[in-house]
Formats: C-alpha cells, structure tokens, sequence
C-alpha cells in the first residue's frame, strides 16, 4: 500500500493528536446530568436488574471508545489517499490524463487599447476574448495557463494554473482602471514567454492584442510559439506625435513652441490645435477648460500623415501648458484613440543675467543691454572693475583690465597687454565667412558692417571662430581651462570697436548680443524635454533630500521615486504633470511632464507587417468522472461514516454526550 | 343555593385572593354541577342509608320495617297494621354526623417538577369537601408528609368550604412520605372516628402497608385515592444522569435506555398493582387516577363506583 496524499508520518501525527484527544474525552470522567425523581425505589428496582450487566456496560463503554478510535483511523488513512496493489479503485482502470499544455495568456494593456470600439475600449474586448481563452482549455486538467499583463512592462498575475476561477479573476485584474498611457514592450514579454515556457509540455503563447507594437521576426514568433488573438478594427485617430515649448531669451513671456500631429485617418481632416496654461495642473481635465486656453490653431492634416509647425508668438504666464487636438466638430471622422490628443510641456524657468559692462562709456552696448528684460546690467570703469566675481557675464570694451579669474567674458576690441595676443591691425577687414550653425552666429547676417580697423588676434587651436574676414577672426569663442584648479574662463571676443564700424546700427547687433549673452548662459540646457510614460526615467534632480514624494494625476496611483547619485529613477504609466518634492526642498518642487508620444500606439488601425498565426482553441478535453468507489479513500470514509451512524444510533451517547 | 355560593366564593376571593388561581370561576361551577349529581344520585338511592344518617332514636320518621322479634313495641305502627294488617316498624333517623377526613400527601414527591400532583390533591381535597359539607356533613383536612401536618378541624355547613379553600392553599410540599408515622398520629389524636380518604401518590419509603392498616384497625374507614402523572410513567430521560429523589435526596448514577425505561414503566405497574391489590384484599376503596385526567372525571367516577358519602 502507498499513499499518494498525506505522508505517513502526517498520518501518524494527524492520528495521534486526534486519538490522544479521544482517549482523553473519555478517560476525564463524565460530569452527569441531575435529574430528580419523586421515587428512587423504583429505579432501585430496575437497577438491581442490571447490576450483572455492569460489567457489559463497561465494555460497552469501551468498545465505543475503539470504534471512535478506528473512525478516526479510517479518517486518517483516507487523508493519505492510499494506494492498494490489486486493489485498483475496485477494478476500475482510469483511463490516460490528457496531454500537459502549458499557454502563456498575454494580455495588451499599452495605451492603444483604450482604444473605444463598438462602445467599449480594445482593453474589455481583449478580457472577453482572454475570458474565452481560459474556457476553452481549463477543461484539461492538464493545461495550466498563465496570465501576463503586457504593457511597457511585463507583469505576470498568475503562476501555472488550472484553476479557471483563479484565472478569470486575474483577467479581470489587468489594467483594472483601464489601459494605462504607455507603449507596449512586445521584447520584454517574449523574453518573459521564453522563459517561462522553456521545457514546459504544449507551451504555447496567446497574446491578446491590437498588435500596435513593433513587428516582430517570424523567427523570435516560433520560438515562444507566439499565437495572436487579435482585437481592434479600422478607425481614425488623430494624435499629438512631438510638443515642445521654449521662451524666447529676450522675452520672458513669448514662447516658442514646436508641435507635430499625425493622423492615420484615410481622407485629409481639418482638426484644431488648443493650448491650454495651468500652474497647478497635473491630468488633462486640469488643463482642458475654455478659461484656460492661451491659443489655438487651425490644422490640415493630411491623409495618412503628419503636419509639424513651430508657434512663436505665444504668450502666456506659468511654467505649464498642455496641447489638445480636436477634429473639426463638422467632419464625420471619430477620434477612436483620444489618449494621445493631449501632450503637456513644461516651460523651463526664466533667469535673470546679471551683467557688468566695463567701459569708458560704451552707449551702444548700454543701450543694447538695457532693453533687455532679463538682464541686470551694472556699469562701471575700468577703475571700478573688481573682478568677474557676481556676474554671470563681464562684458569688457575697450579696458585693458584683469581677466585671469574665472568667468564669462565678452571682450570687445581687445587691448594688448591683456589675455589675448594681438598681432598687430587689420585695415578696413571684410568678413568673408560665418559659421552660420554656431549658436551666436544665429539669426545674423553680418552685412555692411563697414569695419574701419580690427585687432589681429593671434588664435588658438581651439578656438571656435565664427566670423573672420580672410584669415583674421573677427567673432570667436575661446574657453580656457586652468590646469591646477579646474577653473574655467570663457571667452566671446569681437575683434574690433564697435564705434569704428556700423555693426551698431545694424539690426544684427542687439541679436549678437542676445546670441552672446545665451551661448555664455547656455540656455538650451534649460528647455526641459518632456518624457514618456511606461519608461524608465532618470533624471537631474537640483532639490535637496533624497526621500521623494510624487504627486501626479488622480490616476496614477501611488509612484514610487529613488534618488541616486544627484539623479531622480522614477517610472509612471499615466501622462500628466507630476511634482516631485522632499522635506529638504522647503517646499519648491520638481515637476516632470509624462507624455505618450508613441508612433507605434497612435497607430490604432491593424498594419500592415508579418501575419503572427492566429490562436486556435484546442478539441475539447471530456473527462468521465470515476466511479465514486473508485478510491479507496471514499471507501474508508463511507466505513468511517458507516460507524459513526451505527455508534449513533445504537448507543446512549447521541443523547447527553 | 348554589348561585349564592358562588357569588360568595368569588367575594371571598376579592377579599382573601388567596388561592384564587387554585380555586376560580371554573372549579366553582364544576363543583356546584358535582354537588348536583351526587344529591340526584344519593336521592335515588335508599333514602336513610347514607351513612351519616344512622336509622336510630330520632325524631324525624324515616321509613318502615317489617317487624321482627325482638323489636320495641312502641316503634310498631299500629294504623298500618290497622289498615293493611301486617306489622311493621317505624323508623327514625338518627341525626348524628359523618365525619370525613381528607388526608392529604404534601411530601416533596407531590411537588416534583411543575406541582402539578400537589394542585390536582388539593382540587380534590376541595370537591370532596364540597361535597360533604353540603351533605351537611363534618370534613376535616389533614395534610401529612412524614408527620401529620396542621389539621383543619372537623368543619360543618356548606359556608365552610372557603375555609377548607383557603386551607388548602395554604399547604406546603416538603418532607418525606411515612404513612405509618403520620397516620398512627392522626388515629391517636381523632376521638370521632369516620371516613378517611387517603389522597397522595403512595410514594412512602417505608411503604404504605402500615398506615392504611392503622386507620383500618382504629375503625376509620380508609378510602385510598392514588395520584399518578404520565410524565413520570414516561420520563424523557436518556444517557448517562444521576438521579436524585426529591425526597431523601439519595442519588444513583445510572444510563438510562429505553430498555430501561420499558423496565422502569412496568415496575411503576407493578407496584401501583400491588397497591390495588392490598386495598382490594381489605376491601379498602381504591382510585387509581393520573393528574392529566379532569378531577371532575374522577369524580364522577367515584359517584358511580359508591363508597363515598353512600
């Protein structure tokens, strides 16, 4: 005999707390109901009867204590589920188990299927479809299943089961607040299939999708035994593919901002571009309210296709702006896909430059500099100059003054004797070439500048030279580094006096400027490039502390963020506009904006890319229920039931014990 | 008659409320419709036989007799034997009182579980009186347990039932059952003997042989009324229980199973046999009755058997 349930030393522990505790029962001795009488003589009478038959009660209280004693044995022996050689389940021959399976249910639960078909979103045609999946083969009981979330991540809900209870469930826990806003990493959930079915019996993976991700090879499909259950129909969707804002540097409330719509719809649409503003806002119904509109712009999107513009002259106050596509209210063509109609931007802080003009008296410059709104200029003389020390920019004209501390320095007509070596003059030079991609060199055109006389300025191998008349640079970078501290001079130098020439009556002029003054503040560095959701994000954090708090969309659910090494690691699976804060922040905060910006998901329609074979239900699995005494556990327990009615209804006991 | 007492019973109630529950409206007029059959049945019978008349030297004529040798010849009816020429002899009745003693058991055994055997001795008590005092008879009532308990004395008169009410609602269970002790009491303290009804459950530890024998013996007339209730013929006892008697308090441990319920019943037979049989033997009256039966029934079947104020 073996046992295939419990083992037997289970049994034998199982066996000897319960009979210890019958045993026991019965030793303590029994505390006996009072019952008044009116006349014990009669009952003295009968029992002066049984007196000879004590000595067969107490057998009979003994032989009661074996019988509960053998139930409990009958018990206990059935919990290990025994086996008798030549005893099998009364002749009764099971017949073979049906074929172990093992289909690893994929679930895509990226942004696109939110998509909304039919009155419902991909996402529950996608659970009805798994429900369906799990039905057809829970009949095995040898087809185990394992239920696997898809998104940008991939999150397995289940181990291999067959419990289709068990099962059902964790479909219905996919994505349970709906598709969440991020990509689909169709790599990261084969890896996943490949692992979890390598040496499984049947293994098979059913991924139920849209199939709006990446193609995948035909190669990488067989090796996971990939079989799609596909979801998803033909529609139009209209979606904001790039959103960018920057602000102009010499206006703090003009911004420029870069957008590209695509739309896969199959006829050109005419649709509405609406830039919302809101400092406190963080989801989409936070921006999107009339009151809150700072522009809008009419689109023709074509057929299959993308438009892109670049807005400047925007103005609005506060460092948040979110942008919403809307087809034309006229056109017929439904936006199947609404996530991707809103993309949030954030606009990078505005700083104020401050700047000391060193001079004898240069007008054109003070002039030049004093328009500017975001430049604090402080003139003095060359007897006043102390150093570069509190200034961002040290502008020095024609003053032959100490420029060997650290700094940013725009020399204009350099003297001998100070940091530069000059050559001797260039009379009346032309200049001949510009680089017209270096950064001060933008939007100028150096054109009937009528130079009298420039400095020859011997130049560097490293110097970045952006205007030059023949060999003589005119307008070049330099930056210098000290060797035993690490510090840093860099340096614009214009080769020339600005009186000596009609550069400052050319409309170029205050643009060199505002060029100069950005390249020393590097304020492209400042444009804060929005993310994407579903990605693992690592971020400059500039806020003290390291315990970060994230508050983010309602949706978002509770976002976990560590700081590392100056850089904040977070990851969230909704758009929005989240704040990133710490105690030691004092309350200044850190905002991300989390955009979907997908190509492969705003491509809600099948495409058109490798067929993956369609997942086909296997032939039913009918499994005859043995006979009930096929076990010889249900024997026991019908023996063990047996006894118990038997000493029931045979013995005193049923009534007082 | 019977409507006056009525309305007295219930003044007497509003005014004593004792025993009201015991004796209300219904037991009322259940006794006055007893009182009427056992006047229609003793009328119906020979006139002057009642034991309380005695046929004697009293004034009131009774009946004739033939005259026989011997007897006085002033009670010879000499116009009857003038106009029908056959001798017979006057009679007269005897005014002289029966006296009857209610004996009733008051032991804890009466009063086991809901006392129902206590009330039903008492309701009995009460319409036997009854009966009696409207026979213009004497009754007394005597509860006993182990020893004769305080006695009502010898009352007379139909107005006297109230007292026998309120004394009957007055007793008190307890104690043990001995017959012989109490009943060896009674004889001694009784001078006027009579009938002596005996109204308990017979369950005397030392038996009852020895007190009816003692009545028997000092010229009572003993007349044994034995109380049973069903539901100790049928205990709804099972498994293992102690049982202890209501009485001596003596307790037994015992498992109880219908075998031994089926054996239990036929001893409480046995015994309420042997009981009917030792009462036959000595031509003593005997009743046997269960509590669940209507008294008014036992009654009626008193009536009908005789031997009651007959």
């Amino acid at each position: 005999m073996s046992f295939t349930g419990l083992g037997a030393s289970e049994l034998w522990t199982i066996f000897a707390a319960f009979g210890g505790g019958m045993v026991l029962l019965y030793v303590l001795k029994l505390r006996r109901r009072r019952v008044e009488v009116p006349f014990s003589p009669l009952w003295a009478r009968v029992v002066e009867e049984r007196q000879s038959s004590s000595l067969f009660r107490r057998l009979k209280r003994i032989l009661s204590l074996l019988v509960q004693l053998l139930v409990i044995g009958l018990l206990v022996v059935a919990l290990g589920d025994p086996q008798l050689s030549g005893f099998a389940g009364c002749g009764y021959q099971a017949p073979e188990p049906p074929s172990e399976r093992h289909t690893l249910l994929m679930i895509d639960a990226s942004a696109s299927m939110a998509t909304i078909e039919r009155g419902e979103t991909r996402l529950e045609a996608a659970r009805a479809r798994a429900h369906a999946v799990i039905d057809d083969v829970t009949d095995n009981p040898n087809h185990r299943v394992m239920v696997v979330q898809v998104d940008a991540t991939t999150r397995p809900l289940t181990l291999w089961s067959n419990d289709a209870k068990a099962l059902h469930a964790a479909v219905d826990a996919v994505a349970p607040h709906g598709a969440l806003d991020t990509p689909t990493d169709v790599d990261d959930a084969l890896r996943l299939a490949a692992s979890a079915l390598r040496d499984r019996e049947g293994p098979e993976t059913v991924f139920v999708t849209d199939r709006a991700f990446p193609p995948v090879s035909a190669e990488r499909a067989e090796d996971v035994h990939l079989r799609v259950v596909s979801v998803g129909e033909v529609g139009a969707n209209v979606g904001i593919a790039a959103f960018n804002v920057r602000p102009y540097l010499d206006d703090s409330l003009t911004y420029a901002i870069f957008y590209k719509v695509r739309s896969d719809a199959d006829r050109p649409l005419k649709a509405t571009l609406f830039l919302y503003a809101n400092d406190e806002g963080r989801a989409v119904d936070d921006f999107v309210d009339p009151s809150r509109i700072v522009g809008s712009y009419a689109l023709e999107l074509p057929a299959h296709g993308a438009v892109d513009a670049v807005i400047d002259d925007v103005k609005f106050s506060g460092s948040r702006l979110a942008a919403r596509v809307r087809i034309d209210p006229n056109d017929p063509t439904r936006d199947v896909f609404p996530r991707d109609d809103v993309a949030f931007a954030l606009v990078p802080e505005r700083k104020i430059l401050k700047v000391q003009l060193v001079s004898d008296g240069d007008l054109f410059l003070n002039a030049a500099l004093l328009v500017r709104e975001n430049v604090d200029l402080t003139t003095k003389t060359p007897a006043e100059y102390a150093g570069p020390e509190g200034f961002d920019v040290t502008i020095v004209a024609g003053a032959d003054v100490d420029m060997t501390r650290p700094g940013n320095y725009f020399v204009v007509d350099p003297q001998p004797g100070g940091p530069f070596e000059i050559a001797g003059e260039v009379e009346e030079p032309e200049i001949d070439r510009v680089d017209v991609k270096h950064p001060i060199a933008r939007h100028l055109s150096f054109v009937d500048t009528n130079i009298q006389n420039a400095s020859k300025v011997e130049r560097l191998p490293k110097d970045e030279v952006v205007a030059r008349a023949g060999r003589v640079p005119l307008l070049f970078t330099r930056t210098l580094t000290n060797d035993d501290d690490g510090s840093v001079r860099r340096f614009v130098v214009l080769a020339f006096d600005l009186r000596q020439s009609l550069l400052p009556m050319n409309y170029a002029f205050p643009l060199l400027v505002v060029n100069v003054l950005s390249w020393f503040h590097q304020e492209e560095e400042g444009l804060l490039q929005p993310n994407r959701a579903g990605v693992e994000l690592s971020l400059a954090f500039p806020l003290a502390g390291s315990q970060v708090t994230v508050d983010g969309p309602a949706d978002a659910g509770d976002i976990k963020a560590r700081v590392v090494g100056g850089r904040v690691h977070l990851a969230v699976d909704r758009v929005g506009v989240y704040e990133l804060t710490t105690e030691e922040a004092e309350g200044a905060n850190f905002p991300v904006a989390i955009n979907l910006m997908d190509a492969a998901e705003s491509q809600v329609s099948p495409q058109d890319g490798p067929e993956y074979p369609a997942w086909e239900a296997p032939p039913p699995v009918v499994i005859e229920d043995d006979p009930w005494l096929s076990s010889v556990w249900r024997i026991l327990l019908l023996v063990a039931l047996g006894l118990v009615v038997i000493e029931w209804a045979t013995y005193h006991r049923r009534v007082t014990v | 008659m019977a409507a006056d007492a009525r309305g007295a019973a219930r003044d007497e109630r509003r005014r004593k409320g004792k025993g009201a529950e015991l004796f209300d409206e219904a037991f009322m007029a259940k006794l006055e419709y007893l009182d009427i059959v056992a006047k229609k049945r003793f009328v119906s019978q020979q006139r002057g036989e009642r034991r309380s008349k005695r046929i004697g030297a009293g004034l009131e004529f009774a009946d004739h007799r033939r005259y026989s040798p011997g007897d006085d010849f002033k009670n010879i009816d000499w116009n009857v034997y003038a106009r029908m020429g056959r001798l017979l002899v006057r009679l007269y009745e005897e005014e002289e009182d029966l006296y009857v003693y209610l004996l009733v058991d008051s032991s804890a055994s009466m009063a086991v579980g809901d006392q129902k055997k206590l009330d039903y001795a008492r309701k009995l008590a009460a319409a036997l009186a009854y009966i009696t005092l409207s026979s213009l008879d004497r009754v007394s009532v005597l509860p006993f347990s182990a020893e004769l308990g305080q006695q009502l004395v010898p009352a007379r008169g139909k107005a006297q039932i109230f007292r026998v009410f309120d004394f009957l609602a007055g007793v008190r269970p307890g104690g043990q059952t001995s017959m012989a002790d109490a009943f060896k009491a009674f004889v001694h303290q009784t001078r006027r003997r009579g009938l002596a009804v005996v109204i308990s459950d017979f369950y005397a530890q030392d038996g009852y042989e020895d007190g009816l024998n003692y009545l028997r013996y000092n010229k009572f007339e003993p007349f044994v009324i034995q109380l049973t209730d069903d539901r100790e013929l049928e205990p709804s006892l099972r498994g293992d229980v102690m049982l202890v008697d209501c009485e001596t308090g003596v307790s037994k441990e015992m498992t109880i199973t219908p075998r031994m319920l089926a054996k239990y019943r036929a001893a409480h037979a046995e015994w309420c046999d042997e009981l009917e049989a030792f009462c036959k033997k000595r031509q003593v009256s005997y009743f046997r009755t269960s509590v669940q039966v209507p008294f008014d029934d036992l009654m009626l079947r008193i009536f009908r058997a005789g031997g009651f104020l007959s």
